[in-house]
């Protein structure tokens, strides 16, 4: 059902904390607590190392690769409390160093690309920075939300740009109303509209009963439906579903073994990953009838080599 | 600029000794000495001459004594503690002259890193040690201890906090504990301090709250521990620091540091910072080599403290305090008018009670009538402030001397703690300390103190009871601090708090790091990383799952100073970690280390071991290197890349474009979306036949076109296949049919729109689900949801309305057409990523722009090839001919085009392509070099 396109061999000295496809799909990038990001170029079954990326002075958890309309351009947030914006241009190097948190990042995440390039990022610090690229200027711009959760804020998700808003310009969302989901200490995931120039807290969602590790807003088809997936430390995962984005429903994924620590949505928006600290991935998709089922479980066949057939990409 | 001083009083050496520790007893007249083979006793009266031990007792040891402490209590003060390896000697100095051992503390595992006696009863003892034991011992029976406190890391530090005697604060590796010892199961603070391991632990001694501790990082942190998220101050050194006390007196702090810390040994070694106010003010220069102990000497006069140090040069040194430093730290001195005459009466006063009880103790019998006397006035000062109003007192104990007091003022509130020493003369003024509550700032709280204290000397002076005064001192002292309202007050409260709350946010709010996880990436490719398989967590006892937050991980034993913490530094010959020019690279604490550990702990400690050194960072390359596997998941999706390549979009020609993708669909075996595209395929030669009037006439239709259920059909299929996550099948239909939309959608579609949709009062115009839309747009055949009558009527004429301007055309209701659009949109995404350029942007094409918006960037306006005047679109508005002509072959370009920005010249994208693969200047020959002038339009090449 599933195979294995390729083994990467880090290489890092540390554990790996987030490992992130470029938009093609041709590049990876790896962030570890080795400090260090390092990317690789991926060709059917083999890789090379690109680039090492050494710039954070802690523990980096999460990268996210920009749109390509913008360049080649990679985020990393880490335990030093700082995001880096890196860029190729040749080689590899700092485009941006954001150092306005005072506690560890935790997560980056970048606008969807019609919105411009805008990367908002969380801290343990308890606050959001929402950092926008001025075309004009050159200049990034940064806009914060004190206190988004009184203890820390451990993920962030965008809203998709394709809505059902009818008053929208399909070719350019460029107007549609900006939208960000962060789960934090304080056990809730909370929904921020932009609002002028500023960020207004929307929707208080409350459900789990400890601290919120991920979020993920599912990409949108169109259709009126939206969808907010999240995991917390009290291992369940609950999908929050929307038909105007004002009132959420939820419903119980799963509960699993152990802490559920993070969540990815397909890029159709119908099968949703789920990984935690029980080092098992597992993915799941509703049914017609509206039940979450899982469909797989990867984990299984990890530490063997690959020696299925290779498809390509 | 800190001032040099040399300025100990008296100095001894003793090598011959070896001595590893030092302490000073309850009076502040004897210090004992231990090392491995002796232990020494030494009187350090001012009267008597220098150099002579009092006693020397053999001590047949293979360890050094690690510590050695002499109980402070009036009751305890024959008892002290020696500390080596993993046993703590009590000894009792009886008589003057005999030192013996009355019991052996045996519990610990590993070496004991810390004692402290409890600060009021001297049965009780605290030890800790590397093996991650705090126990509470009492000596009347030591066979075990009473109580254990268990952490994960092993411990470097216990301290009895000052006021509380009830709190204890033990030190593992960068965190802090706090204890209540009535409730030892978990502490009631953690504070995760310092990014490296700490060295010294010292409780304020004017509030319960506030506690210092000085690490390897080269920092010293004031905290309060109930708001143990951030640090009340930072000073910042350039050295390791081995210890940092607070001055008995006003605001100051004492730091030793770890070897030399970067600076020349000589200059550096021996020397005792004395910091006021966050600056080095002083410097104690005299030890030649590292102090190991300081410690203040007990019952000196408030205007003589003197300190007494023990270095590694073997030599004691006792030192005092000059009267400028007192004052600097706020500390309050008689002023001059009365100074001869207090200064002296008081230091003959304190000798002789010193001396006096002495006496007392060594005739091993209290006098009765100095107790009964004590008490009395204790009763009559707490008597004394029954009444007091704005002054609640809310704990009187007369057995332990003390009492407790609550004020609140001007929305300040202050908690005080007053205690009556033991030895109660004339002159001695009861010890006020801040308790937990009180919300008046630092500084400020040492000010107050001050100006009790001068009260109390004055009235103490005078021969009157001092509490009284004291208290209202205390709240003139408060109305004296601006006032804030109360309102006012409280949100610079709270937004402090706040602020302090994110600020600093220590690991316990870090959640813990993932090593594990699975993203979805590019298309359909599952990227997942996850811990190697022969990984195990260590599991902690009381912890059920993974745990919450980073401060766990420092919970794990030994994780950052592994190397030198299994061996006590007291112990060692130097007290300085290893690594000393290693350390400005030091500055956070390195939690690679950790989360490895948490995970491969057996490994590590075997390693370790062996190795001796633990800081290594390879430690999992010899398990398994981390690795990221990726995998296809095409399988999952209805997206098929082949397809896509092969699919033809061609939405001038739909029924073409059906039957050609039928064929494609056919060919890779997608027998279903073969029959779907012939479907579609049916309804195109339907819909066109109707569009061109004279369909009705057109065999081939048979009654098909005009049939309301082919535009339902189609619109089925759509959702269908969106609703199946088809999204490649969805836009491809969806593109197929833009063409119907696109040549209808002047009047009638508005005026559907505004009868049927403007209207959102009606059940049915309002799509929430997209199973409604295949019903809604053409004939509603069905009656959704109607269940009033006027809904039913309102239906009644809306589908009347419809159904008259529809037969000629097949239009989208706003919504759908909106839908598809977004379908459309989506799908050209997942082109690009498959980097199907030319696909996406035919289907980009096909996606309309609602308002017609004046484009945000340039402009491209081509200039006739022929005429030479601007035209708009593809074809020149007056000579008629296709506009552009292709710079290679000079014919007139229809479809891709490829130009110049710089130049202006355009042709052929593919005439153009192969003319730049093998030169780099324009071919019309105006000689502009087009692939370097115009480099930033040529980027897309690559992705062809």
């Amino acid at each position: 059902m599933i195979t294995v396109l390729n083994t990467i061999d880090t290489g890092h000295e540390d554990m790996i904390h987030d490992a992130e496809l470029d938009y093609y799909g041709l590049r990876l990038a790896t962030c570890s607590s080795d400090n260090s990001v390092k990317i690789y170029d991926i060709k059917s079954g083999t890789q090379t190392l690109a680039a090492d990326l050494k710039g954070h002075f802690g523990p980096v958890w999460q990268v996210a690769w920009a749109h390509p309309k913008y360049g080649n351009l990679l985020a990393s947030c880490s335990y030093d409390r700082k995001v880096i914006i890196w860029k190729e241009a040749g080689e590899w190097t700092k485009l941006y160093e954001y150092s306005g948190h005072e506690s560890s990042v935790n997560s980056v995440a970048w606008a969807p690309a019609d919105y411009g390039l805008i990367l908002a990022c969380c801290s343990s610090d308890g606050s959001v920075s929402i950092i926008t690229y001025i075309q004009d200027t050159g200049n990034w711009d940064v806009k914060k939300i004190p206190a988004a959760h009184a203890i820390g804020v451990n993920s962030i998700s965008w809203c998709p740009a394709i809505s059902a808003d009818l008053n929208l310009d399909p070719l350019s969302n460029k107007e549609a109303t900006k939208r960000i989901v962060t789960g934090g200490c304080d056990n809730l995931i909370k929904i921020w509209r932009e609002q002028g120039d500023q960020w207004i807290e929307e929707n208080r969602l409350e459900m789990h009963m400890d601290w919120v590790r991920d979020v993920a807003w599912a990409p949108s088809l169109g259709l009126q439906r939206s969808m907010i997936a999240s995991c917390s430390q009290d291992k369940r995962v609950v999908i929050w579903t929307s038909d105007d984005n004002v009132s959420w429903t939820p419903t119980i994924l799963n509960t699993f073994d152990d802490v559920v620590w993070s969540l990815s949505w397909s890029l159709t928006g119908n099968i949703l990953a789920v990984s935690g600290g029980d080092n098992k991935v597992s993915l799941w998709k509703e049914s017609a009838e509206g039940q979450w089922l899982c469909i797989s479980e990867v984990a299984k066949g990890l530490g063997q080599t690959p020696n299925e057939e290779r498809s390509t990409l | 600029m800190s001032v040099h001083w040399s300025s100990e009083i008296m100095k001894w050496e003793y090598r011959e000794l070896q001595a590893t520790a030092m302490t000073v007893d309850y009076s502040g007249n004897n210090v004992l000495l231990a090392g491995r083979r002796w232990l020494a006793i030494k009187q350090i009266n001012l009267e008597e001459e220098t150099g002579s031990i009092v006693k020397k007792y053999p001590r047949q040891s293979k360890y050094d004594a690690a510590g050695a402490e002499w109980c402070q209590t009036y009751h305890g003060q024959k008892l002290c503690a020696i500390a080596s390896n993993q046993r703590v000697d009590v000894y009792e100095w009886r008589g003057g002259n005999e030192l013996t051992c009355i019991t052996s503390l045996r519990g610990h595992t590993r070496v004991v890193s810390d004692t402290h006696f409890h600060r009021q009863d001297h049965n009780l003892i605290a030890t800790c040690s590397i093996d991650t034991f705090t126990h509470l011992w009492d000596l009347r029976d030591a066979r075990k201890p009473i109580l254990s406190m268990c952490a994960v890391a092993g411990a470097s530090q216990v301290q009895w906090n000052k006021v509380a005697s009830h709190i204890v604060a033990t030190a593992h590796d960068g965190d802090i504990k706090i204890w209540d010892y009535r409730k030892t199961t978990a502490p009631i603070q953690y504070i995760s301090a310092h990014l490296c391991k700490i060295h010294g632990v010292d409780w304020s001694p004017h509030h319960e709250y506030q506690l210092v501790t000085s690490s390897h990082d080269g920092s010293i942190k004031y905290f309060d521990i109930n708001n143990p998220r951030r640090p009340d101050n930072v000073i910042m050194t350039n050295f390791p620091v081995w210890r940092a006390i607070y001055t008995p007196f006003g605001s100051g702090l004492l730091t030793i540091g770890v070897g030399w810390g970067g600076l020349p040994r000589v200059e550096q070694a021996g020397v005792i910072g004395i910091w006021v106010g966050g600056t080095l003010s002083h410097r104690l220069v005299g030890h030649t080599d590292t102090v190991q102990t300081m410690v203040w000497r007990p019952n000196t006069s408030p205007s003589n403290y003197q300190l007494v140090t023990w270095g590694r040069d073997q030599s004691l040194r006792v030192w005092s305090m000059h009267p400028s430093l007192l004052k600097m730290c706020h500390h309050y001195l008689p002023d001059d008018a009365e100074n001869e005459d207090y200064n002296n009466s008081d230091t003959a006063s304190y000798a002789s009670t010193v001396s006096s009880m002495n006496d007392i103790s060594l005739a091993d019998n209290k006098g009765p009538d100095t107790q009964m006397k004590t008490s009395t006035t204790i009763d009559e000062e707490f008597e004394s402030i029954r009444e007091m109003a704005n002054i609640e007192v809310t704990d009187m104990n007369i057995e332990t001397r003390t009492c407790q007091i609550h004020s609140e003022r001007n929305g300040y509130t202050a908690n005080l703690q007053v205690m009556f020493p033991r030895n109660v003369t004339e002159q001695t003024i009861p010890k006020f300390s801040w308790l937990s509550g009180t919300n008046v700032d630092g500084v400020t709280t040492i000010k107050i103190l001050q100006a009790i204290n001068v009260t109390a000397y004055r009235k103490k002076k005078e021969g009157h009871r001092c509490l009284l005064h004291c208290l209202k001192t205390l709240a003139t002292s408060i109305d004296e601090i601006p006032v804030k309202s109360s309102d006012d007050s409280d949100s610079m409260k709270s937004s402090q708090r706040s602020q302090s709350e994110s600020e600093n946010a220590g690991d316990s709010c870090i959640p813990f790091p993932r090593t594990c996880g699975a993203k979805w990436c590019g298309v359909d490719t599952l990227v997942v990383f996850n811990r190697p398989p022969n990984t195990r967590r260590l599991s902690l006892k009381h912890e059920t799952g993974t745990p919450r937050s980073m401060s766990s991980l420092s919970l794990t034993p030994a994780l950052f100073g592994a190397g030198y913490s299994s061996v006590s530094p007291h112990a060692t010959t130097t007290p300085s970690p290893t690594n000393a020019p290693g350390f400005p690279q030091l500055h956070l604490r390195h939690t690679s280390n950790s989360i490895t550990m948490s995970y491969f702990q057996d490994r590590w400690k075997a390693q370790g071991r062996r190795a001796g050194s633990m800081r290594s960072r390879g430690s999992i390359s010899g398990c398994v290197s981390p690795r990221v596997v990726l995998y296809a998941a095409s399988s999952l999706f209805p997206l098929n890349r082949i397809l896509a390549e092969k699919y033809v979009i061609n939405a001038k020609n739909p029924v073409d474009m059906c039957e050609k993708n039928t064929k494609i669909a056919t060919e890779e075996g997608e027998t279903e979306l073969a029959h779907a595209w012939g479907l579609a395929a049916q309804t195109a030669r339907s819909l066109r036949a109707r569009l061109g009037d004279s369909g009705a006439s057109s065999e081939e239709t048979m009654g098909w076109e005009g049939h309301t259920l082919c535009c339902n059909l189609l619109q089925s299929l759509i959702t269908h296949y969106a609703k199946s996550a088809d999204l490649q099948m969805a836009a491809m239909l969806a593109c197929a049919f833009s063409v119907f939309n696109n040549t209808n959608n002047s009047s009638s579609q508005s005026s559907i729109s505004t009868s049927s949709y403007g209207n959102n009062t009606s059940p049915y115009s309002t799509l929430n689900q997209y199973s409604e839309i295949s019903a809604d747009g053409w004939t509603l055949p069905i009656v959704l949801r109607s269940n009033s009558c006027s809904e039913a009527e309102n239906f009644y004429t809306d589908s009347t309305m419809t159904k008259s301007e529809r037969p000629s055309s097949c239009v989208l209701d706003e919504t759908t057409e909106h839908l598809y659009y977004c379908f459309k949109r989506a799908y050209a995404d997942i082109l690009h990523r498959w980097q199907l350029l030319y696909k996406k942007t035919e289907v980009m094409k096909l996606v309309k722009c609602k308002h017609e918006h004046t484009p945000a960037g340039p402009q491209l306006v081509a200039e006739c090839g022929w005429c030479g005047r601007a035209a708009a679109g593809a074809a020149c508005s007056h000579c008629g001919r296709v506009a552009l002509r292709c710079a290679v072959c000079t014919l007139g370009v229809r479809g891709l085009a490829c130009l110049c920005a710089y130049c202006g010249h355009a042709g052929h994208a593919q005439h153009m392509m192969r003319w730049f693969t093998q030169r780099d200047t324009c071919p019309t020959g105006c000689g502009c070099k087009c692939l370097i002038e115009a480099s930033s339009l040529w980027k897309g090449v690559k992705y062809v």
